[in-house]
């Protein structure tokens, strides 16, 4: 996948606005709501956050520190092989339902337990970190590696690791929305 | 790029006299930007870094309550500014959310690039300075007749300002500017259908 640098952070960006507003209107729930779990045993809605929040931990502050261009070159990015395949995996599916279900790795499952509606504020506070991190797009190294949660090994481009991150919270807040009704 | 500066230039000239040399630089710097509809430009919490023109398309302005509710503040459409205006001028975080109901065309400078123009040139500090106090105007008019006109009046009053509204914008954003729920927005559509 190749696209144009400054498209790019105004898609992811608008993304990240999407998710800040879905996390708003989770402001109403109840402590008790936010820590209910499926009926079929899957995550409460405070677990999916607390399990964003962990990959928010781990991603944000290597995001962060991306150096900056020092030559004006680059005006497009052109994606990895590895970086488009994960992130393409975790593309929520056309429709309600999400495409395959998959198993968290062990280091990113949330505890079980109840949580604070702090963690409403904490993944807010951690998408305004990412649009900070959007908006500098145009200056970064985009081919810039980065190793991935799972493993040192693997370093994916940091433009397909901002895919991937902002991919994988749109997953869990379809999961979050089913889940919804439900409460 | 030409046809959409002389539009521009053309509304800047309507709400104030600018100096040419002001006038030009002014709407210098300005790019354009399309984007779908339902595309969120600026979320709460955010600084407003653009001062948005509308070249086409309907966008709104809203905040979310604690309770999850939306209340719809201000319709954009051409020709007119637009954007969360008052986070960009006090450079504090807005306080709503900015989105496109429809696909929209805009122009935008940012707001780094229109300080610098005011601080260059009084005139230009002048037209936003004036610019802020109709929208100030604006805003404590709407403020009084939500306290002293009925919805129904506040409806009407909304089709004789802005007709196309109610053709191009979902009914639920409709009544949440008009601070309806929309079982009875509906049953007021009914009613006053002109």
């Amino acid at each position: 996948m190749k696209i144009v640098k400054q498209q790019l952070s105004e898609n992811l960006a608008s993304n990240v606005r999407a998710l800040i507003l879905d996390c708003e209107k989770l402001k109403n729930l109840t402590d008790i709501q936010l820590n209910q779990k499926r009926s079929d045993g899957g995550w409460s809605v405070a677990q999916v956050l607390a399990h964003l929040s962990f990959y928010s931990d781990f991603y944000l502050p290597l995001l962060e520190k991306v150096p900056h261009e020092n030559k004006i070159n680059q005006t497009d990015f052109k994606s990895g092989w590895l970086g488009n395949y994960f992130t393409k995996l975790m593309e929520p599916g056309s429709g309600e339902g999400v495409s395959k279900k998959m198993k968290s790795p062990t280091n990113a499952i949330p505890q079980n337990r109840d949580y604070s509606p702090e963690i409403l504020d904490k993944f807010l506070s951690d998408q305004h970190r990412l649009l900070g991190v959007l908006k500098q797009l145009n200056q970064m190294d985009l081919n810039a590696r980065l190793p991935i949660s799972i493993s040192k090994l693997i370093r994916l481009k940091t433009g397909d690791v901002l895919r991937f991150v902002i991919t994988h919270e749109q997953r869990h807040f379809k999961q979050i929305n089913r889940l919804l009704p439900e409460l | 790029m030409m046809d959409t500066l002389a539009i521009l230039k053309s509304h800047i000239a309507s709400l104030y006299p600018l100096g040419e040399e002001e006038l030009e630089a002014l709407c210098k710097d300005w790019s354009k930007v399309e984007y779908k509809r339902k595309t969120i430009l600026t979320a709460a919490g955010e600084k407003e870094d653009y001062l948005y023109f509308v070249l086409e398309g309907i966008q709104r302005a809203f905040m979310v309550d604690d309770a999850g509710r939306e209340a719809t503040v201000v319709f954009t459409y051409p020709p007119s500014f637009s954007g969360v205006a008052d986070s960009l001028l006090t450079q504090m975080p807005s306080r709503f959310f900015f989105e496109t109901l429809t696909s929209s065309v805009l122009l935008r400078i940012s707001g780094e690039r229109l300080f610098r123009l005011m601080e260059e040139y009084p005139q230009i500090q002048s037209f936003i300075l004036k610019a802020t106090a109709m929208t100030l105007h604006g805003v404590l008019v709407r403020q009084t007749e939500l306290q002293l006109m009925n919805a129904e009046t506040r409806f009407k009053t909304l089709l004789n300002r802005s007709p196309h509204l109610l053709q191009l914008v979902p009914h639920k954003y409709i009544a949440s500017y008009l601070g309806v729920d929309p079982t009875n927005f509906s049953k007021m559509m009914g009613s006053v259908r002109i």
